[in-house]
Parts: C-alpha cells; sequence; structure tokens
C-alpha cells in the first residue's frame, strides 16, 4: 500500500494539458475518480455510460479513456470499436469489478493500453494514465509527421 | 336242448324201453338201451340229474325183469338183466367222470376272465375265438360280437414294425411283445402294451395265439407330455440369451437348518458372519449353466463352472446373502443386481433373478442378464450427472461469488479511491481540505453502502427456501442406500437396514434429507476403508419418545478421537486428506432446519454412532 508521504509521480507535470474521460455507471466511482485525478492536475470529464461518450463532442487533444468493462447497454469492448470507426484514437485504460483473463486479452489485443481490476491502487492506475498519455503523444507526433510529409508533397 | 328238454326225454325213452322190455317178447336186450337214458342225462352236465337217471333206470330194469319173469326163472333172462345193469353202471360211472373234467375246464376257462388285462386267443387265420371280460369292457365289443372277426381289422391295430416280421419272431421263439395301437368301438384311441404267445397242438402245430394287452394310454400321454416339457426346457435353456445356472442347494438347506435362527435375525445373523456367507456360497453346487452364461463369462464349455457359485461371484458381491435369506423365509424368489467373475477375471455387471422351487433344493435356478452396455451407459450419465451438478454447483457460486464481488467491488473501489484521492489532495503544498472532506464522506457512504450490499446477500442466502414436502423415512433412507450403494460396494462395505413398520411421516426436503443420509453412509464407509475387521453400516430408524423419528447411522470403523469428537461439525473442521469439513456442518444444519437434532457418540476403536432426530407429523383427528 502506498503511503501518503511517497514521493508521488504525477503525470500531470509531463502532461500539463492532457484531459482523461472517465466512463463508469458509478456515481461515486465516477466522482472519487474525478477527484484523484484532480489531485494530480490532469483535466476529467465524466460520462455514466458508452452511449453518453458517443453523443458527446470529443475534443481533439491529448488524453485517454478509462472505461469500465462491465457497463450496460454497450459493452466496453464494443464501444471501443466504436471510437476507433468515429476516428477517436484515444488509448483505453479498462476497469472490471472482476479480474477476467479471457476479457482481458480480448481488449488488450483490441488496442488497450491497461487492464485494471477494482479496486486498484491510486499509483497503478495513476501510472497507466500517464503511459496511455505518452502513447497518445507519441502517436499525434507520428500523425504530425505523416501530415508534413503528405503536405511537402511526399 | 336245455335241462328241461333233456330230462323230459330221458324219462320218455326211459318209460318207453321199460314198455318194450315188459309188454314184448325180445327178451333182455332192450334193456341195454337205458344206456342211452343215462347218457342223454349227462348232457345237463349235472352229477344229480346223471345219478337219478341211472338209478331210475337200475329200478326200471329189475322192475321189468321181476314182472316178466318170476324169481325162479335165472339162466337166461336174468343174465340180460345184470348185462343191462352193468352196462347202465359203467356208462354212469364214465358221465360223470366226463362230467367232473367239464367243470374243471370250465372253471379254467373262467380264469382269463379274472384278469385285468384284455386277452383274448385268435387262430391262425386271426380269427377270434376267445374274448375274455376286459376286452369286453376296455374295447366295447361283447364276447358274441368278436369272436369269429379277424383281430386286426376289428381293432385296427397298428403295429411298430412289419406284421409279417412280427409273425416271423412269433413263430420262430413262439413269444411276441411290444406296443400296439388299437382303436375300441367308441373310436378311442388306445395304446397297449401287447404280449403273444403261440399255442401249438399236440403234434406241435401252431394253431392260435394267446393275446394279451396292458392299456397304458396314460402313461405313455403322461410319459411324451414329461418329455416334450424337458425338452421346452432344454429349447429354452440352450438357446436363451438369458444366462441361466442350475443350482443345488441342499447343502445350504442344511447348514442353514444348523444355524437355528429364525428368519428375522437371519439377516443381522449373516451381516455379522461373513465366513457362513462366504462357506454358503461354496455349498452352492452348480449343476449346469447354459450356453448364454458361458458366453457371458467367457467360458468355452459349461464344466468350468460345474463347481460352486463361489467362483462365479465376485468378491464385493452382497446379494447372495440376501438371496440366502430368501431362501430361508421359503420365498420362491429373490431379485438383484450383482457382480459375476469371468474366466479371465473380468467383472461382468448382472441383473439376477433366482428362484426356489418348494420342496425341491435341488432344483434352484438363477436367471442372469448382463448389464454391461447398461451399466456403462448408465455409468457414463452418473458421470455426466454428477459433473454438471458439479459443474452448476461452481457455476453457482461462481456466479454468487462474482454478483457478490461486482456488488461489493463498486463502492470498495470508490472508497479505495476516494481515499487516496483524498491522501493526494492533502499532500499538496496548499492542502484543499474541501477536497478531503468530499473525498471522506465518499468513503463513509461507501462503506455503508458495502454494509448494506453484504446484509442484503446474507439474508438472500438465508432464506433460501427449502421444500416442505411429507416425507416417508423408509423411502429417503432406501434412496440414499441406493446412492451409495456403488461407494460402498467398492469399500466391500455392508450396508445393513432396519426401517420400523408403520413410521409415521416427516415434513421436509427430500434432497436436503437424502445429502444428509448419504453423507453419513459415505462417512462412514470411508472410515473403514483401510480395516481389516467387519465393514457394517447398519442404519436404523423407529419411533422415540412417542413423536420423534430416530434415525442412527453406525459403523463398525476406528471411530473418532475425543478431541475430534468436539470439534466435528464445526465448519471447516475435517479429519480427511482432501475434505472441506463442510459435510457434517452443513448435515447438521439442514437436520437442525428441519427442527431436529443431530449428534454424535464414538469411543475410538468401537466404530461411531451418528444419531438424527426429527419431529414427525402429528396425525391429525377429527375427534
Amino acid at each position: 500500500m502506498t503511503s501518503p508521504t511517497d514521493k508521488r509521480n504525477s503525470p500531470a507535470q509531463s502532461s500539463p494539458s492532457a484531459i482523461v474521460l472517465i466512463v463508469d455507471d458509478d456515481a461515486a466511482i465516477r466522482a472519487s475518480m474525478d477527484s484523484l485525478f484532480r489531485s494530480v492536475d490532469l483535466e476529467t470529464r465524466l460520462f455514466a455510460s458508452p452511449t453518453e461518450l458517443l453523443d458527446s463532442p470529443l475534443p481533439d487533444r491529448l488524453g485517454c479513456i478509462v472505461l469500465d468493462v462491465r457497463l450496460p447497454g454497450v459493452s466496453g469492448l464494443v464501444l471501443q470499436g466504436q471510437l476507433t470507426r468515429k476516428g477517436v484514437d484515444f488509448p483505453i485504460i479498462f476497469m472490471t469489478g472482476h479480474g477476467d483473463i479471457p476479457m482481458s486479452v480480448r481488449a488488450m489485443k483490441a488496442g488497450a493500453v491497461d487492464f485494471l481490476s477494482k479496486p486498484f491502487r491510486d499509483q497503478d492506475m495513476l501510472d497507466a494514465v500517464t503511459s496511455a498519455l505518452e502513447r497518445d503523444l507519441r502517436r499525434r507526433s507520428e500523425a504530425a509527421a505523416k501530415g508534413d510529409l503528405r503536405r511537402s508533397g511526399y | 336242448m336245455n335241462r328241461a328238454g333233456l330230462l323230459f326225454w330221458s324219462t320218455v325213452l326211459a318209460v318207453a324201453v321199460f314198455l318194450v322190455d315188459v309188454l314184448t317178447p325180445l327178451e333182455g336186450a332192450v334193456a341195454v338201451l337205458y344206456v342211452v337214458v343215462v347218457l342223454l342225462a349227462a348232457r345237463t352236465t349235472r352229477r344229480d340229474d346223471i345219478i337219478a337217471a341211472a338209478v331210475g333206470c337200475v329200478v326200471l330194469t329189475l322192475a321189468a325183469y321181476l314182472l316178466s319173469h318170476d324169481l325162479n326163472a335165472v339162466a337166461s333172462p336174468a343174465l340180460c338183466a345184470l348185462v343191462s345193469l352193468a352196462a347202465i353202471a359203467i356208462t354212469t360211472g364214465l358221465a360223470l367222470k366226463n362230467q367232473a373234467a367239464t367243470r374243471r375246464l370250465a372253471a379254467q376257462a373262467r380264469l382269463p376272465n379274472l384278469s385285468h388285462d384284455m386277452i383274448f386267443v385268435r387262430d391262425r387265420r386271426g380269427v377270434i375265438t376267445f374274448w375274455n371280460k376286459a376286452a369286453e369292457e376296455t374295447y366295447g365289443w361283447p364276447a358274441e360280437d368278436a369272436v369269429g372277426r379277424i383281430a386286426d381289422e376289428l381293432l385296427q391295430s397298428t403295429y411298430p414294425d412289419q406284421r409279417q416280421a412280427i409273425e416271423a419272431v412269433l413263430i420262430a421263439t413262439g413269444r411276441w411283445e411290444g406296443k400296439v395301437e388299437q382303436r375300441t368301438r367308441a373310436g378311442l384311441k388306445l395304446t397297449v402294451d401287447t404280449r403273444w404267445a403261440l399255442q401249438h397242438d399236440h403234434l406241435g402245430k401252431p394253431i392260435g395265439v394267446l393275446e394279451t394287452h396292458t392299456d397304458v394310454t396314460d402313461r405313455v400321454a403322461a410319459h411324451a407330455a414329461l418329455i416334450q416339457s424337458e425338452r421346452r426346457y432344454r429349447r429354452m435353456f440352450d438357446a436363451s440369451r438369458i444366462g441361466v445356472v442350475e443350482e443345488d442347494w441342499t447343502g445350504i438347506r442344511t447348514s442353514l437348518g444348523a444355524l437355528n435362527v429364525d428368519g428375522n435375525g437371519l439377516g443381522n445373523y449373516l451381516a455379522r458372519n461373513p465366513d457362513f456367507v462366504r462357506n454358503a456360497r461354496g455349498l452352492a453346487r452348480i449343476t449346469d449353466v447354459n450356453p448364454a452364461l458361458q458366453k457371458m463369462v467367457g467360458a468355452r464349455s459349461s464344466s468350468i463352472f460345474i463347481e460352486s457359485v463361489d467362483k462365479l461371484l465376485g468378491e464385493s458381491d452382497r446379494t447372495f446373502l440376501c438371496a440366502l435369506v430368501a431362501f430361508a423365509n421359503g420365498e420362491p424368489f429373490y431379485e438383484g443386481e450383482t457382480e459375476l467373475v469371468g474366466i479371465d477375471g473380468r467383472r461382468v455387471p448382472v441383473l439376477f433373478t433366482i428362484t426356489f422351487p418348494a420342496e425341491d433344493d435341488r432344483n434352484v435356478l438363477a436367471f442372469v442378464v448382463d448389464i454391461t452396455e447398461r451399466k456403462l451407459a448408465q455409468d457414463t450419465l452418473l458421470a455426466a450427472q454428477s459433473e454438471l451438478a458439479h459443474a452448476s454447483r461452481v457455476a453457482t457460486l461462481g456466479e454468487l461469488s462474482a454478483s457478490i464481488a461486482h456488488e461489493v467491488n463498486q463502492p470498495l473501489a470508490a472508497i479505495v479511491t476516494s481515499g487516496e484521492a483524498g491522501l493526494r489532495w492533502l499532500d499538496r503544498e496548499i492542502p484543499d481540505l474541501e477536497e478531503v472532506s468530499a473525498a471522506v464522506n465518499r468513503v463513509v457512504t461507501e462503506g455503508c453502502r458495502a454494509g448494506a450490499i453484504v446484509a442484503r446477500i446474507r439474508s438472500f442466502l438465508k432464506k433460501a427456501p427449502a421444500d416442505q414436502d411429507v416425507l416417508a423415512v423408509g423411502e429417503i433412507i432406501d434412496d440414499a442406500a441406493l446412492l451409495v450403494d456403488r461407494e460402498l460396494a467398492k469399500e466391500n462395505v455392508t450396508l445393513a437396514v432396519e426401517v420400523a413398520p408403520d413410521l409415521p411421516p416427516i415434513r421436509g426436503d427430500r434432497v436436503q434429507l437424502q445429502q444428509v443420509l448419504v453423507n453419513l453412509l459415505v462417512n462412514a464407509g470411508q472410515a473403514m476403508s483401510e480395516q481389516d475387521g467387519p465393514r457394517i453400516v447398519s442404519v436404523l430408524a423407529g419411533l422415540t419418545e412417542g413423536d420423534i423419528l430416530a434415525i442412527t447411522v453406525k459403523d463398525t470403523g476406528p471411530g473418532i478421537a475425543a478431541d475430534d469428537l468436539a470439534r466435528l461439525f464445526e465448519p471447516f473442521f475435517t479429519t480427511k486428506q482432501d475434505g472441506m469439513g463442510m459435510g457434517l456442518a452443513i448435515c447438521r444444519t439442514t437436520v437442525e432446519s428441519h427442527g431436529g437434532k443431530m449428534t454424535v457418540e464414538s469411543s475410538p476403536g468401537s466404530g461411531a454412532v451418528f444419531r438424527l432426530r426429527l419431529p414427525v407429523i402429528q396425525q391429525l383427528t377429527l375427534s
């Protein structure tokens, strides 16, 4: 258990303008994660369901999604596919109430960057978010480089 | 001519001779004609008549002489009278002798009529000359109708051989014997034992045949029926696909008789004396086994098993004991399921019926059906069922734990995350107490939520309703016995069940109570699985204190150590290597939820006794 006096590694320092999109049907979970991410100076947006997320205009900026796999309506894995089709390429971190090996394998194959069982340690979640954001940053700079090349006529 | 006629004419003749003798001058010679009178009277074949006629003739002769001549004149006339008297005397003497001989012959001729056999005499051409009383009665023709007919035609005789050949034997040896079929006057077909004897005249020339016949129709029919029945049985025995074992239980009858244990106590006695049962198996002598059974056990001929049942039955067989009890109680048959041991040691599961014919211990028959395939299918089914039951139990548990995990995990996750977020807010350079307060509030709220969820699950589990059916304890015990049958057989454990008659019903959940008994029986079996001594589990059920049903499960195992005894019903307490320690805990809970009590007694070395006490349903009376 991480003691409160530990020197905390905050992802905020490395990506000050990043946003974390939290999708969970449990209000208490949403609120507590919102509080956790804000305590390390990450911006958050909260969604009660995958549909809500899909219906909302999403910002084109550095970010990631933290998603509960067992959500009513659309399952987390289906949502991931729908987001990809919609052109939203935020890396996704899955959460689940029960560590289900086949499900985590499928999630990882579908491009999830991490998979955490509830309840998780705050540091694990923050580490997962940090690496997701780094990945998003890399993806963005690669896309930008390709765009530059395309624009320069290659 | 009848007797009266004969007597009349002989009298007339006598008078005529007398008159001629007296009135005519024919000297003396006429009186000789009295001889004819005597001969006529002799025709009546009666001694009295002959003597009377003779006396009469003598008197008349003397009278005629005296009337014709005076006493002085002797000479010639007197001589004539004397000659006449001598002739009468000689004739009378001969007639009397002849009469005696005739009577003797007549008596002899009546003898055949006393016989029960049909006797007749025929001449060489086959014409009947004598026909006795029995022939009249049996064949239906009176003697006067039969005599003069051809015997073979009259009786439509059918011979076992050619008629000429038979005749040849008769001529050659003077005798013939055989079975002949004949028909009576009413058309009835008779089978007769026939004996012929050839009669010869004084020159040795054959003149006739004496035929003696004994009616054996019924005997032959009975014999034929017997043969047919035997053939039918043989055919069934040989061709049946059901295995048949013929056994002789005479030795067992003797052995049981020497025991002097009554029918009711025999089952218990045998359960406690496996040596007796083992010995009795050797006494059940096999006299024959049919081809189906030979095939079943892989034998080439019946001779391999012509010994005793001991070789045929498996070590773990427990049906023989029950068959012995049925036999001793005079029951006509016993049915059961057991295993036979093949020649190659292969075990063959079978269903059988063994029949005990009344008063013929030599003819005990066992009919055996091979149920290997059925058993395989059943085993597969049982395995599948138990797997399914296990899987569904696991699935239910898994689902339950998953849903519990999910339900409880949500607030737990919120609590953990809120707590850690709160610490982070506190940890900042300028602690944000408002955020900390919000986080702590969430911790408290979610803690309560988690508690509520746990309480809800607990009350849900508690309320799992048990069935409340009206149950017969005997059936529950029987079902449980059936369920553990194979398991106990595997461990060589004998199960003795004794349920008091007319037990009142109890109320409860059949499956749950069965599980309690199964659990206790399996435990008992396992407890005894490593010991050499007797392996007996007995289940007793009876009433106690009027309205409490007591079920006792008792084993002959090593017993339970005093330390263990106290903790036996505690959850997770087990003495088994791979035990969960839940069985007895659940058993006691089940019994208690049925309003009953469950206790255990044991002293190491003398087995364990589990007692269940369950309330019976009070009988409602309208009074």
